[in-house]
């Protein structure tokens, strides 16, 4: 980082070498953008602190199988605040939890690929609401029950009446359109 | 499931929306199509991205303390916790769990539930399908996957994958397994709904240095296939804890 403080990778190492202060300073960098996704997901402050805590510790507990050189912290941070908020949510309204992994192993597996394509793949809030704008509306509200509410593309076609493969369809159309807007980005 | 059903699939796959079993399906095929598997990861990524159009709020102060504490408290299973599951001392097997002083929960002998229901696909990377593809044309001829299931902890933590075959037999890459000092070896057994460990045989090292093994059982009356570190050669029923579960 410009200012001297250690990198992401850096307070990885940290972590992996005991540095419980490190998981602080993580929380410092990204604790405002994680307990903002649970509670987006949430919509409940004290679930989206529960999440957030538990993510943080899932972290420390996990850091000494995370690769810094392999993938982002921040990303699979958020992955872990993702998956376990959608349980949460909904634990909370009586549908069974999907048990989403969350292992910094199949993180690194799942979202590494060829690294001319994604290894730089810093994607910033701009460019990625500008792509989720490029996204036709029925799309975007595919993607966003998928996303946002944990629910899987039956439900999803339960929820907006619609038959099931306009839903698969939505959904893989609409995410490949996002992928072409910011491919150009990835690969400056 | 085909190339033209798992394209379609792809959206829905990368948002983890796919329910259980469909997942499974198309994990099974991201493993033998390089194409899908290279599609559904940059999917991914962008689906991942979604969390960057949340705006950052504000948690309450006292969540950063409630954090430390927290760690504080788990700080003695990390940072190398596999380390500390290969040392666990032995578990009960009659009641199918861990030890009931719940020190060590994460190591069962039933996966679970939960963590069972994820099933393969994340983890099958580049490397691990080179040693899946020996693997399966170790007998010669053409082979049908019946479906993939991971190696897990109940953490979330991978170490490879059971690949169930016709015929009742499986295929089990331990690709993340460390190698084991030369007095001891890792043992599988398939668990019956009972609870009960039967002996599936020893891993070995293939040329790649990896875990592996070809075995045959029967897996209708198998809830999972476990892992445990045995002495060189083997014994009769297990003496530890399962590092590694796979839920059938």
């Amino acid at each position: 980082m410009s200012n001297g403080e250690p990198d992401d990778g850096a307070l990885l190492r940290l972590m992996q070498a005991g540095d419980e202060s490190a998981v602080s300073a993580l929380y410092d960098r990204y604790g405002g953008v994680a307990y903002g996704l649970a509670f987006r997901i949430t919509s409940d402050g004290t679930l989206a602190e529960d999440v957030v805590q538990e993510a943080f510790v899932s972290v420390w507990k996990q850091c000494g199988r995370f690769d810094a050189s392999r993938g982002q912290a921040r990303s699979w941070l958020l992955t872990i605040v993702h998956h376990r908020a959608v349980d949460a949510v909904r634990r909370r309204t009586g549908r069974p939890e999907r048990g989403l992994p969350e292992g910094a192993e199949e993180f690194l597996a799942a979202t590494q690929g060829r690294p001319e394509e994604l290894a730089e793949m810093t994607l910033d809030a701009a460019a990625v609401r500008d792509a989720v704008r490029l996204v036709p509306a029925e799309q975007r509200e595919t993607i966003v029950l998928a996303y946002f509410e944990g629910m899987t593309h039956v439900e999803i076609a339960e929820r907006m009446g619609v038959p099931l493969g306009t839903v698969k369809s939505r959904l893989r159309i609409g995410l490949e359109k996002m992928r072409e807007y910011l491919r150009p980005k990835v690969l400056e | 499931m085909n190339c033209e059903q798992a394209e379609e699939l792809l959206g829905a796959y990368a948002l983890d929306a796919l329910p259980d079993e469909e997942a499974t399906q198309m994990r099974a095929h991201l493993a033998t199509c390089a194409e899908h598997a290279a599609k559904a990861r940059e999917l991914r990524v962008v689906a991942s991205a979604l969390a960057e159009t949340v705006e950052p709020m504000v948690p309450p102060r006292a969540l950063r303390g409630r954090i430390a504490a927290a760690v504080a408290s788990a700080g003695e299973q990390t940072t190398d916790n596999r380390q500390q599951i290969l040392h666990d001392p032995p578990v009960a097997l009659a009641h199918g769990r861990a030890r009931p002083d719940g020190a060590r929960a994460r190591v069962q002998w039933r996966p679970s539930y939960a963590w069972g229901a994820i099933a393969a696909g994340l983890l099958i990377a580049v490397a691990g399908l080179l040693a899946w593809n020996i693997s399966l044309r170790s007998d010669g001829g053409a082979t049908d996957v019946l479906a993939v299931k991971p190696l897990l902890q109940d953490t979330g933590a991978t170490a490879g994958y059971v690949v169930l075959l016709e015929g009742d037999r499986a295929s089990i890459v331990g690709e993340a397994l460390p190698r084991l000092e030369p007095a001891k070896a890792y043992q599988l057994w398939s668990i019956s709904t009972a609870g009960e460990a039967t002996s599936l045989g020893l891993m070995e090292y293939d040329d790649a240095g990896v875990a592996v093994a070809d075995v045959s059982f029967d897996p209708s009356g198998t809830t999972a296939v476990a892992i445990t570190i045995e002495r060189a050669g083997g014994v009769e029923q297990p003496t530890s804890a399962p590092v590694y579960s796979a839920r059938l």
